[in-house]
């Protein structure tokens, strides 16, 4: 019992060691904008959308936006896939992906909308 | 007043009730605290029906009325205002807790201890629901609410909450059947009473959880029906101990070396729930999921009933494990309570995995802005466990004989859902493709053409209608009142080798913006807009004051005199668009400026956005329906096993 038991030791470390490699190759951190360019990775960034810009899908067959983080820093952002419902209503963005070439090339958004459907009044 | 009076007479009642059962005896539970249950049962369904009664009859005075209804509201939506939100939705679970402890009283089925457990819950469910009150008064009270979402209006809806929450309910009981056992040292009397109660859970709450994904899936086209989103793994955790609970009472039944962790799985169920519902109502993982959920003070309540559950279960467990009755599960690695065994542990390592991911954002938080982990470490981690559980449960099922048919049927539908997910996950393929109006485009050797858009009869949604040799498929976009875009669903041709899934992106056709001194007029795309005067006004429905332009338009055919107006909303100018001329155009009030003297207008012509070319994800997922079928076996297995139980 005790020797198959350590026989099951083995294979639950190589998984073990395998669900930490998957882990890194997925795990997304908040970072500003700054921290962003700094970085290989994937990460996530929270910010609001610059309306005095231009945004929309281009020729290119992404969606481009300007994304202005809280502490003022902005960049473009391209997305791959179409203008997400509700993204002219949106509060703030979470853009989530790499910094590449100067922009943000990010495969998911989460939009955030006004408290409409949320249940905060305002004051 | 009256909402809160009750609640508070509920808790008051389920304390006594506590205090009232020191009389009981074993399973014979004294007639004062039987009445008592009764009683809360009567007063919570009272109070449900007093909040629908609030939906019903427009009670904005409410703050939760005005936050998930309005006026014009369909009344089957104001009904399901009860779960709309966090408020109403605890007191659904609580209604559903109190009713399942009358029927659990009814006939007999638990024990003075374990009742004892089950009311300190259902005092602790009380408490959550002080902290968000469903009968709060709004500060200002306004004429109409801000309205349900359109996404939410549907039948999905109507029935994927109340199921998840009955399941989140009822997994309380296994909860107080084990601590129960701990307490008083028995261990026989109760295990197929656990057992049907426990089966029942399972099936709810995984019919809540498959209708959810079919929602997300058929309604919302989220692409998927499963994201990984920190809401959608919360239900999945409980479901999957659910899931551990059900095959270790299996296993108790017949050897009594299950009893140490089927006492403990169904320990960490109802742990479970509420550390789901800690994570997901309390607001510490708002920017890192597409649920939205607001937090407060709820978030430290909740916390308390996690580390209080937590601590109860684990210091009793800890303080009585030496007396849990102990055996050899198995001689050897051929007998099939090894491979049984062996598939548990996969589970729990799959949860173990779900529970690192979801809580990932909330620990990493507390030291820095947070980390999260996207779907893929899921689908790469979790992915290779399900293939390996399901040969494990081939060879289960080889060594073992005399299968009952409900075991068949669940475990049929494991294999066929699993044979779904792969599929239509690992051969999906999907492309961003742009369509013209009747020009011909090929996707994957078939012929889509795109008709344009066709509008609902009473302006209340469009479609884009799509050609997929000879068959038609129709998204249906609802509209809200102004005519402008609320909610969008995909269009799905469902086939035998799996669905053609097209989620068309917003539809919009610029319009210049015309800017209109009074007295004189404009020439736009097609229509002729003079501005006679503006106005301050007070809307009669909602009694906002709006800035009103009079204008008379004309597109050559027919001429018309309309009022736009313009709303204040949260320091935000907020358009109300109209359409005129018989729906040919959309026109929108921008600004008014200048005492009036100036307006800035916008008409979209309507008869050209229907013929504009549109981008659509046009996707292929092979054999999706395998997902579907399988679920609805589970479920039906799961119904089955338990209208079986409840016979025996």
């Amino acid at each position: 019992m005790k020797r198959r038991h350590l026989a099951l030791l083995i294979p639950l470390l190589v998984f073990g060691t395998y669900c930490v490699y998957a882990f890194n190759q997925n795990a997304t951190p908040y970072v500003t904008i700054e921290e962003a360019t700094q970085k290989t990775s994937s990460v996530q960034v929270k910010g609001k959308l610059d309306r005095n810009k231009p945004y929309g899908m281009q020729a290119d067959g992404n969606f481009h936006f300007f994304l202005i983080d809280d502490e003022g820093a902005e960049t473009e952002v391209v997305y791959h896939g179409l203008k997400p419902e509700d993204f002219d209503k949106s509060v703030h963005i979470v853009a989530i992906g790499k910094y590449e070439n100067g922009h943000i090339e990010s495969n998911k958004l989460l939009i955030k909308c006004p408290s409409k459907y949320e249940g905060k009044k305002p004051q | 007043m009256i909402g809160s009076l009750l609640l508070v007479l509920i808790l008051i009642l389920s304390i006594v009730a506590i205090y009232c059962n020191r009389h009981s005896e074993g399973y014979s539970i004294s007639k004062p605290v039987r009445i008592l249950e009764y009683a809360i049962t009567l007063l919570t369904i009272i109070t449900s029906a007093y909040l629908i009664f609030l939906f019903m009859t427009d009670r904005f005075d409410y703050e939760y009325v005005w936050a998930y209804s309005s006026i014009d509201l369909a009344p089957v939506y104001k009904f399901t205002g009860l779960w709309a939100g966090q408020q109403g939705s605890f007191l659904l679970w609580l209604l559903i807790h109190t009713v399942a402890g009358s029927v659990l009283l009814m006939r007999k089925s638990m024990n003075k201890t374990a009742f004892n457990i089950y009311f300190l819950l259902q005092a602790l469910l009380v408490l959550l629901l002080f902290a968000k009150n469903p009968f709060e008064l709004a500060p200002v009270v306004e004429a109409d609410g801000a309205g349900l979402n359109p996404l939410l209006q549907n039948f999905w809806m109507v029935s994927h909450p109340p199921l998840l929450f009955m399941g989140y309910a009822l997994l309380s009981i296994p909860f107080c059947y084990a601590l129960s056992a701990l307490f008083t040292g028995d261990y026989d009397s109760w295990l197929k009473k656990a057992r049907t109660s426990t089966i029942f859970a399972w099936t709810v709450l995984g019919a809540g959880i498959f209708l959810g994904g079919f929602w997300a899936y058929e309604t919302l086209g989220w692409g998927g029906y499963w994201g990984w989103d920190p809401v959608e793994n919360a239900s999945l955790v409980p479901w999957l101990i659910a899931t551990i609970i059900l095959h270790f009472q299996f296993g108790a039944s017949q050897n009594r070396g299950f009893f140490k962790p089927m006492i403990s799985a169904s320990i960490f169920g109802y742990i479970f729930v509420i550390y789901g519902s800690f994570l997901t109502r309390s607001g510490v993982l708002g920017d890192f999921s597409v649920h939205s959920f607001s937090g407060g003070d709820i978030a430290l309540i909740l916390g308390g009933v996690v580390a209080l559950i937590t601590m109860l279960g684990f210091l009793i467990l800890g303080y009585k494990w030496q007396e849990i009755p102990a055996g050899e599960i198995y001689d050897g690695v051929s007998n099939p309570n090894f491979t049984l065994v062996a598939a548990m542990l996969i589970i729990v390592v799959m949860a173990i995995i779900v529970t690192f991911g979801m809580s990932l954002p909330f620990l990493s938080g507390i030291t820095g802005k947070g980390t999260a982990v996207q779907g893929a470490f899921y689908n790469n981690t979790v992915g290779p466990l399900f293939v390996l559980l399901l040969v494990l449960l081939f060879a289960f099922y080889i060594r073992r004989k005399g299968i009952s048919l409900a075991s068949a049927i669940i475990h049929g539908g494991v294999v066929v859902m699993a044979a779904g997910i792969f599929l239509s996950g690992l051969f999906a393929t999907s492309e961003t493709e742009t369509f013209a109006v009747n020009e011909p485009v090929s996707f994957q050797g078939r012929t889509i053409t795109y008709e344009g858009i066709r509008m609902a009869e009473d302006n209340s949604a469009k479609y884009h209608v799509f050609d997929v040799d000879g068959k038609q498929v129709e998204a249906e976009t609802k509209l809200n009142e102004h005519g402008q875009d609320a909610a969008k669903a995909p269009a799905i041709l469902s086939g035998l080798t799996g669905d053609l899934y097209f989620a068309p992106a917003m539809s919009s056709v610029e319009a210049p913006e015309m800017t209109i001194k009074r007295g004189s007029m404009a020439m736009g795309d097609g229509i002729l807009v003079a501005y006679e005067k503006g106005s301050i006004q007070t809307m009669s429905t909602t009694g906002q004051r709006a800035a009103q332009a009079l204008l008379r338009v004309t597109d050559g055919k027919k001429e018309e005199e309309v009022t736009l107006s313009i709303t204040e909303q949260n320091g935000n100018l907020k358009p109300l668009p109209i359409t005129v001329l018989d729906n040919h155009f959309r026109m929108e009030l921008h600004a008014i400026t200048g005492n009036f003297g100036e307006i800035k207008v916008t008409a979209v012509d309507l008869e050209k956005e229907k013929v504009a070319p549109i981008q659509a994800e046009v996707s292929f997922k092979p054999f999706i329906w395998l997902v579907w079928t399988g679920a609805v076996l589970l479920v039906i297995g799961g119904v089955y096993r338990f209208i079986k139980f409840f016979r025996a």
